[in-house]
């Protein structure tokens, strides 16, 4: 009985909120080998500016934890579009793509803007189990600078997991993935001709 | 209650948790589905109600200002010279309509002794570059220059130039001939320029 206390003990502690912020870690591009897609064509890309436009701008999320309360999470400097933006320029870089400074010397083929529509991750603690579940929506938009033409695409990510531990980085696994997987769609339906950024044809 | 209840309640419950446990570990589910997908293009040229056709500036003039550049240069030296850095004089610019990169009928003309000059250099190389006049963005008018230097070097090839030959680049709006802002000067903007690389 001792032991079976102590381990109902173990799973309470911590399970009421207190309002603290979490810092999230957010970085997209995988540690280990990944297969490279580079475009067929030396294009410079350069990520321009990333506009929050989400309803609510405040952190990333909430956890609301098993004995009531909640605490927050946020990304470093709370300026969730500019992650975005860092992230995305390092995908790319990982999967090959030359991505430029904008407004550097080098002038570049295709400037990628976005808008951050959702961006959300929810913790809910229970007993036994935290479910885990975060939502983006991204627009995002590539102009290219030889026709002035633009492909626009808007990207819904979710994800979600089951933990009996709740840890930060659990989170942070989830939203990391779902980002990349955002961003690989944009690499998957896209093509370079002529330097230019064109949607793949069906 | 007897011990041996007891253990069998202690069972239970820690098989209870282990339960708990288990089930409290799902597997990551990561989705995406793209919501909209767009393609614009870019904004086309400024138009122009009326286009008055001009004369492009002839060889004569061509050649008149290239001699002017030359004077300022220092005296070839008495031994052989190197090839020139341009291509022989003769080798006439090509002009184009405006928002146009087909070839027009006094440029086959041109294009036709340019070939026959080339031909008779086979190891000559060649770099044609397409220009524009100053109306429209100048992303949109590097893309019309590389499509005249395009029409120019297929032309050529066509007239029976090897392919190794010639290189095409585009200067868009950059490079004007002529700086005024008129019909008689964008006409001469708009051209194929002919050189070595």
């Amino acid at each position: 009985m001792r032991l079976i206390g102590g381990m109902g003990l173990v799973t309470l502690v911590g399970c009421a909120g207190t309002g603290e912020v979490t810092p999230l870690r957010l970085h997209v591009v995988p540690t280990g080998a990944e297969k490279t897609v580079k475009p067929a064509e030396p294009t410079k890309v350069a990520i321009g500016e990333f506009e929050d436009v989400r309803s609510v701008q405040t952190g990333l999320g909430v956890r609301t934890h098993l004995w009531g309360g909640v605490s927050y999470f946020d990304v470093p400097e709370s300026k969730p579009a500019e992650t975005v933006a860092h992230l995305l320029a390092d995908y790319l870089t990982a999967k090959g793509w030359n991505v430029v400074k904008q407004g550097g010397i080098e002038r570049a083929d295709v400037v990628l803007t976005g808008k951050i529509l959702e961006l959300f991750v929810h913790a809910k603690s229970r007993v036994g189990s935290t479910a885990i579940t975060t939502k983006t929506k991204l627009a995002i938009q590539a102009k290219n600078s030889s026709d002035d033409s633009i492909v626009r695409m808007t990207l819904n990510g979710a994800g979600s997991e089951q933990v009996f531990w709740f840890d930060p980085e659990d989170l942070e696994e989830v939203v990391n993935e779902v980002l990349a997987d955002s961003f690989g769609k944009l690499v998957q339906d896209t093509t370079v001709v002529n330097r230019m950024l064109r949607l793949k044809t069906p | 209650m007897s011990l041996k209840i007891r253990r069998q309640c202690d069972m239970l419950i820690l098989w209870l948790i282990v339960l708990t446990i288990v089930s409290g570990c799902g597997g990551r589910r990561i989705t995406t589905a793209v919501e909209d997908q767009a393609f614009r293009p870019g904004p086309s040229p400024v138009p122009v109600d009326e286009v008055t056709k001009v004369v492009p500036p002839t060889r004569v003039e061509e050649s008149e200002v290239r001699l002017a550049e030359r004077s300022s240069a220092p005296e070839p030296p008495a031994i052989p010279a190197p090839p020139p850095a341009e291509p022989p004089a003769e080798l006439s610019d090509v002009y184009f309509d405006f928002d146009q990169y087909a070839i027009r009928g006094d440029a086959r003309s041109a294009l036709k002794r340019n070939a026959d000059l080339l031909k008779s250099q086979p190891n000559q190389k060649l770099v044609i570059e397409g220009h524009c006049d100053e109306r429209g963005t100048s992303a949109y008018n590097l893309v019309l220059g590389e499509r005249r230097a395009q029409a120019a070097k297929q032309y050529l090839q066509d007239l029976g130039l090897a392919l190794s030959q010639v290189q095409i680049t585009s200067y868009g709006k950059e490079r004007p001939f002529c700086t005024e802002h008129s019909e008689a000067c964008w006409q001469s903007n708009r051209r194929t320029h002919f050189r070595q690389p």
